[in-house]
Parts: C-alpha cells; structure tokens; sequence
C-alpha cells in the first residue's frame, strides 16, 4: 500500500513537472507583438538603485530577439515628467493610454523581487529575481510570463567547471564596463534565460532572420498540444 | 587520425561559436550610456555623451552595420536636454524612419517639443 502510494506520488510529480515545463503560445501566437515598451520595473528589492541600474540591461536582449524597443530612458524620463515619479504609477496607467501616447503593441512588465548581495560568513551571495509579464495592449491578454533568479557566490570555489565557467562569463561583463556593479552582470545574466530559452522564451519577433521558422515551430508545438 | 577528428571537432565548434553570437545590431556604448545616464554620478556629462553616441552611430553606418532601436531617439532626448530642439527632431525623424514601429510616439513628443 506504502509503496503503491509513493507511486502514485512520483507519477503525479512527473505530471504536474510536465505540465509545468509545456509553455502554452497560444494567445502569443495570436497576438503577436511587432514593438515592446518596457515600463521601469517594479522594486521590491532593498537596494533603491535597481530600478535604474536594471533599465540598463533589457533593451539589448529584447531587441536582439527581433523586437522594436522603445527607448527606455526617454520612456522614463517622459513619464517622471508628466506625473508618475515611480514604477508603481507607471504600471497602474490604463493600456488604452498607453497605446495612444507609445503606440506600442505590448508592454513588458518586470517586477524586481531581489537586487544585490548578502552576506554570509564564508561567502557573499549576490541574487537578482526577476519576475517578467508580457502584455497585449489592445487586450490585455498575458502573452508570455517567466520568473527567473540568478545567484553568484564569492566563495564558488568548490563549485563545477561549468559553474566557474558562467561566472568567468559574468566577470567578463563586469569588468567591460566602466564602473562595477555586481548585480547588473546576472541582471543581464536573468535576461538572457528569461528571454532566449527554446523551452520557455519568447517567440522570436518580425526582426530576427528565424523569425518565420520559430513561430512555425511553435505552431506546430500548439497542434501537438491541441491533438494530446 | 584522432587528431584530425580533434581539429575537426574544435573547428566546428569555432564556427557554431561565431554562428550563434552573430547580433542583428551594432549595441557599442548605447545600453553603458544608459546606465551612466541613470547613475547620475557627478562626472556624468550630458555633452560628452552625446558625442560618444553620434561617433559611434556614425562608425556603425560606415561599416554597413545597423543602428539599435531607441538609439537615435536616445541620442535626439540628451540633444533636447541641451536646448537644441530642431537637432533633436532631426533625430526622433532618423528613428521613425528606420523604426516605423515608433511613429506614434516620435510624432506625439515632436508636437511637444515644438
């Protein structure tokens, strides 16, 4: 009986593990975005600085998936001007506003839940959790969502070698800049698996070379979907 | 043999490398200039920016490679920030024709700006 439980248990994980796993493109698919306005994310860090330091990171991944993406800065800027100092009025503006004023065909919501570093007795651990939502602007159907976090630790040591090797990685991208900033690198980092991942990223947008072949792959994942 | 298979093996995964780390567009210092910008260190400067960014889109041009979306508007708001309105129209102007995604909002921050 114990044993029949447990599974019954092991299935039931692998089912909901699955599940979990199969992203549904449908509403995407249907909505598919041409230009992406990203609103300055949401900070529910302790580090006061992330808002601006993240804004810093995201239009490269997002435009190199084939998206138009309006000028963060200016976007920022604009907003603070016309009375929303902070993300937190920014994301509550109506999408009907939004679209007259950017004409945008969906916004990107980023909500920060962790920004820097901790630390420890052996070590520091530096975290950035980054939690994304994809938006219809016409709709406000979801599109897309995706919670990544990123860690580095000080005292990696011990580690793999693949381990050392994503963090050579993100030394390479501090060290290119001219001021460092420990977060900023698995910012970037968070971006990238968000964004870029087959399983689970976004569809490739109409400026990307693949842009035809990944939306038919991702048709057809849907049908296979739909036939299951 | 086997280090003919070695060198055919590392060749293609030289080639796959630079395969997959082609970029669509030239980035140079746009998203750096973004993170200075928001810093708001006190050596931050407003006007040495602006030309760091109108070289590189000039650098990007002469070697055929394309310019990132928001560029030229960034570079067209650090121009409005100095005062010079009809420069930086000539630059919202440079991003709608090259993104006609960003028409509505060129088009709604150029009335304001005149």
């Amino acid at each position: 009986m114990k044993k029949l439980r447990g599974i019954i248990l092991v299935i039931g994980c692998l089912f909901l593990g699955a599940c979990g796993k199969k992203k549904d493109y449908g509403d995407y698919l249907d909505h598919m975005p041409k230009s992406i306005l990203v609103l300055p994310p949401l900070n529910n860090s302790v580090d006061v600085t992330a808002t601006d330091n993240y804004l810093s990171t995201v239009t490269k991944p997002l435009a190199e998936a084939g998206y138009y993406v309006f000028p963060v800065t200016v976007v920022n800027h604009m907003m603070k001007e016309n009375g929303l100092p902070t993300p937190f009025e920014m994301h509550n503006v109506p999408l009907d506003k939004l679209e007259n004023i950017f004409g945008a065909d969906a916004v990107l919501y980023i909500t920060i839940k962790n920004w820097g570093q901790s630390y420890h007795v052996i070590n520091t651990v530096t975290t950035v959790s980054l939690v994304f939502k994809l938006v219809d602007i016409k709709t406000g159907t979801l599109l897309w969502q995706q919670a990544e976090t990123v860690r580095s630790s000080s005292g990696d040591g011990q580690n793999s070698i693949l381990g050392q090797l994503a963090s050579a990685i993100v030394v390479k991208v501090v060290d290119s800049m001219t001021e460092r900033d420990t977060s900023r690198p698995l910012a970037i980092n968070a971006n990238h698996r968000a964004f870029n991942n087959k399983k689970y990223g976004l569809i490739k947008g109409h400026r990307h070379p693949k842009y035809k072949e990944d939306q038919l792959r991702k048709i057809n994942e849907r049908e296979k979907l739909e036939t299951q | 043999m086997k280090r003919l298979i070695v060198i055919v093996v590392t060749g293609s995964l030289l080639l796959l490398g630079t395969a997959c780390s082609k970029n669509i567009y030239h980035w140079g210092q746009y998203e750096n200039s973004i993170y200075r910008m928001h810093k708001k260190t006190a050596d931050y400067n407003n006007q040495a920016e602006i030309e760091i960014l109108v070289r590189e889109i000039e650098k990007t041009l002469t070697k055929g490679l394309l310019v990132p979306p928001g560029l030229y508007m960034h570079v067209g708001y650090l121009v409005s920030l100095e005062g010079d309105k009809e420069e930086a129209l000539k630059y919202f102007e440079l991003e709608k024709v090259n993104f006609p995604e960003s028409a509505t909002f060129v088009d709604g921050i150029g009335a304001r700006l005149k």
